[in-house]
């Protein structure tokens, strides 16, 4: 186990509430709201920069978590990583991490240890929710606001317009 | 409504941009201030008569108001297309050009949606998310989706179920986590032309919800063709994303978006499936309704 890495979450553009024994994540940043199950709770709260990976199993083990091992926390601390939620600074390489993970699969594969469940939603600008565009040959962006069906939001020369399909 | 277009509102000034100070020089000789659940808007115009038609045509629960300045500023701006009758538009949405070249119609039905999502996006006394709700039994079942997730075809059966009808368009949630009407009529699209129509809510022999109620279900659901229903509960937090996403201010003030629905959900229980023909899910939904009480 790598004791020299501390993980640390990011504090900045991030909104934290708890619901039951999970956290919901809003990261003001990228407009994405994660779900973070009960030990990926436990993993977050972990991280706030003092505990090494030997405390945060440690933690996990005291919170009930008796099947966690260092390959979950791995994964945990991975999808914190990808989601930009950790503050920066440098992961062990990429090889050590792949084996990592390989070791995580083979674990899950053989019922031991958790596996963390995340959920990510993407939160849209309040436009992109508008009803739809009614108009024919209206102006509209794919992925956007969509027109008022049977029309759909196709390319006309350099714009995109509602029309017929 | 009276209108009272001698003197056009101004957008608040620390809503300018330059693109705002040059979009005023167009000079706006006409408009008018309207407000809905707190939110202050504006519309304005070089034509009067434009703005006597728009004026008719505001959001639900809107009210004219003698505000000077406001959140938001709509602008039309009539175009020289000589190819209609009644003319056309260019429709501003603050500094932003948002549609152009529209028919009266089209105006209308822009000016509408674009002044709804604001009112949704900004509202403080509400939190508006982009939900059908009906009502059974005291509690309130909020089945959120984007456009064209069959919400308004869902509620509609549901309250053909006995079910009150609140929206099949916003849940509005209040400081204390309780779901409120937003009884606009019914948006359906005629199964052959595809064209939306308003209606009553009592031409489906439906009654109308008055009372606030409690969350009791949160119904997560897509139509998909042929799509048997087998829900599953799913956790408070992924409720809460699910909610979340489509909060209109979720961007502008997620900490009070996540704060509301985690009250209003707190006794919910929340269930997701896929869905076939909206008349035999309504009927399941229903019978989900003692399991969460």
């Amino acid at each position: 186990m790598n004791k020299s890495y501390v993980p640390k979450i990011r504090q900045d553009n991030i909104m934290v509430t708890r619901v039951g024994d999970e956290i919901v994540v809003y990261d003001e940043k990228t407009s994405e709201a994660s779900c973070l199950d009960a030990m990926t709770t436990v993993v977050w709260e972990a991280c706030d920069g003092s505990n090494d990976l030997a405390q945060i199993l440690e933690l996990l083990q005291d919170a009930g978590f008796s099947d966690s091992n260092t390959a979950s926390i791995w994964h945990a601390i991975d999808f914190l990583d990808q989601a930009k939620l950790l503050e920066d600074q440098p992961l062990p390489g990429e090889k050590e991490r792949s084996k990592r993970r390989e070791l995580f699969r083979m674990l899950s594969l053989g019922a031991i240890g958790g596996s963390p469940l995340i959920s990510t939603v993407f939160v849209p600008p309040a436009i992109a929710m508008m009803s739809c565009i009614p108009n024919f040959n209206a102006p509209c962006d794919q992925g956007g606001i969509p027109c008022c069906a049977p029309r759909v939001c196709v390319r006309v020369g350099n714009t995109f317009r509602c029309r017929n399909p | 409504m009276h209108l009272n277009t001698l003197l056009p509102p101004k957008l608040r000034e620390n809503l300018y941009t330059d693109c705002m100070h040059a979009l005023d020089n167009v000079g706006w000789d006409f408009g008018f201030s309207f407000a809905s659940y707190g939110v202050e808007l504006g519309v304005r115009s070089t034509e009067e008569e434009v703005l006597q038609i728009l004026s008719k045509e505001l959001p639900y629960k809107s009210v004219q108001t003698k505000a000077a300045t406001v959140e938001r500023m709509f602008s039309v701006l009539p175009t020289s297309d000589q190819s209609s009758e009644k003319g056309s538009f260019h429709l501003y949405w603050d500094h932003m050009l948002f549609s152009q070249k529209l028919s009266l119609d089209g105006l209308v039905e822009n000016l509408r949606g674009i002044a709804q999502v604001a009112i949704a996006e900004l509202s403080t006394r509400r939190l508006f998310i982009h939900s059908g709700v009906v009502g059974w039994q005291g509690k309130g079942i909020l089945i959120p989706g984007e456009t064209h997730s069959g919400k308004s075809t869902l509620v509609a059966e549901l309250v053909k179920m006995g079910a009150s009808y609140y929206s099949d368009e916003f849940a509005l949630l209040d400081e204390q986590g309780y779901v409120s009407p937003y009884a606009k009529p019914l948006s359906l699209r005629d199964s052959k032309s595809q064209q939306q129509r308003d209606i009553p809510i009592e031409s489906i022999a439906g009654k109308q919800g008055v009372e606030k109620l409690p969350v009791g279900l949160v119904v997560v659901s897509n139509f998909q063709k042929g799509a048997a229903w087998k829900p599953s509960t799913v956790s408070p937090g992924v409720g809460l994303l699910h909610l979340l996403e489509s909060t209109h201010s979720a961007r502008r003030d997620p900490a009070r978006a996540m704060r509301l629905i985690k009250k209003a959900t707190n006794n919910a229980r929340v269930i997701m499936s896929p869905r076939g023909e909206a008349e035999q899910a309504a009927l399941k939904i229903l019978n989900e309704i003692p399991n969460s009480l």
